[in-house]
């Protein structure tokens, strides 16, 4: 990590916890450092924009009322709060499912992720463990992985997606889950 | 079962982190979290492992005006929780986010529905001191859904818990005060939904201050050592004084 990532790290850190003290300015702080993050990650998730937007509104109050239980030792402010983002996503995306069915190009974003950060992280060689992990994978179970990360698909969405039964999928997920902590300690 | 196949639980573990999971599947899990320890700490490390994922999600502005917005909502619940005043104040009607503001509203009133419960009776609703002394805590952790909320009122020295989201366990919830010095000290066993009055021990009554965390552990029925907790905090919350 550079040493201004690991500024920024610390800075939002610091933020995140003010919050927990119910320091409103702090939570201005945690938005402007985050929020096109969270949006992201809601907008990948939810795909329609108002939803995303929604949701992410709904994050930011989740965020206000439980800074209290984020724990540094535990994850990085960073991820706790992805973490709250990617669950109310997948929460909205469930609760919709039955209404609105998938999009249909749901296979193509599957096979062409947008998402290959590897370059961008090569600076940080620990953090980009986990994208050379699933690069060794078989590529339908990196596909599968990240489809369920990613999408918040779940296995028969993720199974109706690439066209395969749903124990297919459910095997592919499983090993290369197993073959990714393999690799990572591996690694490490 | 194949010698590339994770035994079922890591499975379970790495399916439940990666938000693979739905319906009963998703509830075991969640049971699975509360009442196994070992289990619990696994999902925490496929958590921590897969976090550098989040780094693959790509930036995107959010939509202006959004952070005002949720200014807004917060100044809107607070002045619905503060009991200065027999009516709270309704929050403001903006113009152009018509639904959105009836959603919120919706929720305010399940805020303050929520809140109702747990505030003592109608005497409160005479003009309380300037700094009543009052103390809430919310409690969360890793199990999604599971939510407590916590007010203690010095005057009756009593503590009203909500419970929300609690999945079913042959465990039973405890709670716990931990002050500065890091020690549990137990307030009593609480009903898995719903609200528990608790009358907070004289002795434990310093402790609550801003300084202090609540704790929720699962526990067996008979509580191994009613002293200090036997398994790892599943929620906490740090207290706040209103």
């Amino acid at each position: 990590m550079t040493p201004a990532s690991l500024e920024r790290r610390a800075d939002l850190q610091a933020a995140l916890l003010r919050v927990a003290q119910q320091d409103r300015d702090a939570l201005r702080t945690v938005y402007a450092m985050t929020s096109a993050k969270l949006h992201g990650v809601c907008l990948r998730i939810c795909i329609d924009r108002g939803a995303a937007e929604d949701v992410l509104q709904n994050v930011y109050l989740k965020v206000w009322q439980r800074a209290g239980s984020f724990d540094p030792a535990k994850a990085s402010a960073i991820a706790w709060l992805c973490a709250i983002a990617r669950n109310a996503a997948i929460d909205w995306r469930r609760s919709q499912r039955y209404e609105d069915p998938l999009p249909a190009d749901l296979a193509e974003t599957l096979v062409d992720d947008q998402a290959d950060p590897s370059a961008a992280l090569a600076q940080d060689s620990e953090r980009a463990q986990i994208f050379r992990c699933l690069d060794e994978l078989e590529p339908v179970r990196a596909s599968a992985i990240r489809a369920g990360f990613y999408q918040g698909l779940s296995y028969p969405e993720i199974a109706e997606a690439m066209d395969k039964p749903v124990g297919t999928v459910k095997s592919w997920i499983r090993r290369g889950l197993m073959q990714l902590k393999e690799c990572l300690s591996r690694e490490q | 079962m194949s010698s590339d196949a994770m035994p079922d639980r890591s499975a379970m573990a790495a399916e439940l982190a990666l938000g693979l999971l739905e319906g009963a599947e998703r509830a075991e899990a969640l049971r699975l979290m509360l009442a196994d320890p070992a289990f619990a700490a696994e999902v925490e490390a496929w958590r921590a492992r897969l976090a550098p994922l989040y780094d693959g999600f790509a930036e995107v502005a959010a939509p202006a005006g959004l952070m005002d917005r949720i200014d807004s909502l917060i100044d809107a619940e607070q002045a619905a929780e503060r009991p200065t005043s027999v009516v709270a104040p309704l929050p403001a009607k903006a113009s152009g986010n018509g639904w959105k503001i009836a959603t919120f509203a919706a929720s305010a009133v399940a805020a303050v529905l929520a809140l109702a419960l747990v505030l003592p009776g109608p005497e409160v609703q005479q003009t309380p001191p300037a700094n009543p002394d009052m103390a809430v805590a919310q409690l969360t952790g890793p199990i999604e859904g599971l939510l407590l909320t916590a007010r203690y009122d010095s005057r009756t020295s009593q503590m009203l818990v909500r419970v929300e989201g609690m999945p079913v366990t042959d465990t039973e919830p405890e709670l716990w005060i931990v002050p500065e010095d890091g020690q549990p000290r137990r307030l009593g066993r609480l009903m898995r939904g719903g609200v528990t009055r608790i009358e907070i021990p004289e002795g434990h009554r310093k402790f609550i201050d801003p300084l202090s965390n609540l704790i929720l552990t699962m526990e067996p029925k008979v509580l191994p050592d009613p002293d200090k907790p036997s398994a790892p905090a599943v929620a906490q919350g740090r207290l706040q004084r209103i």
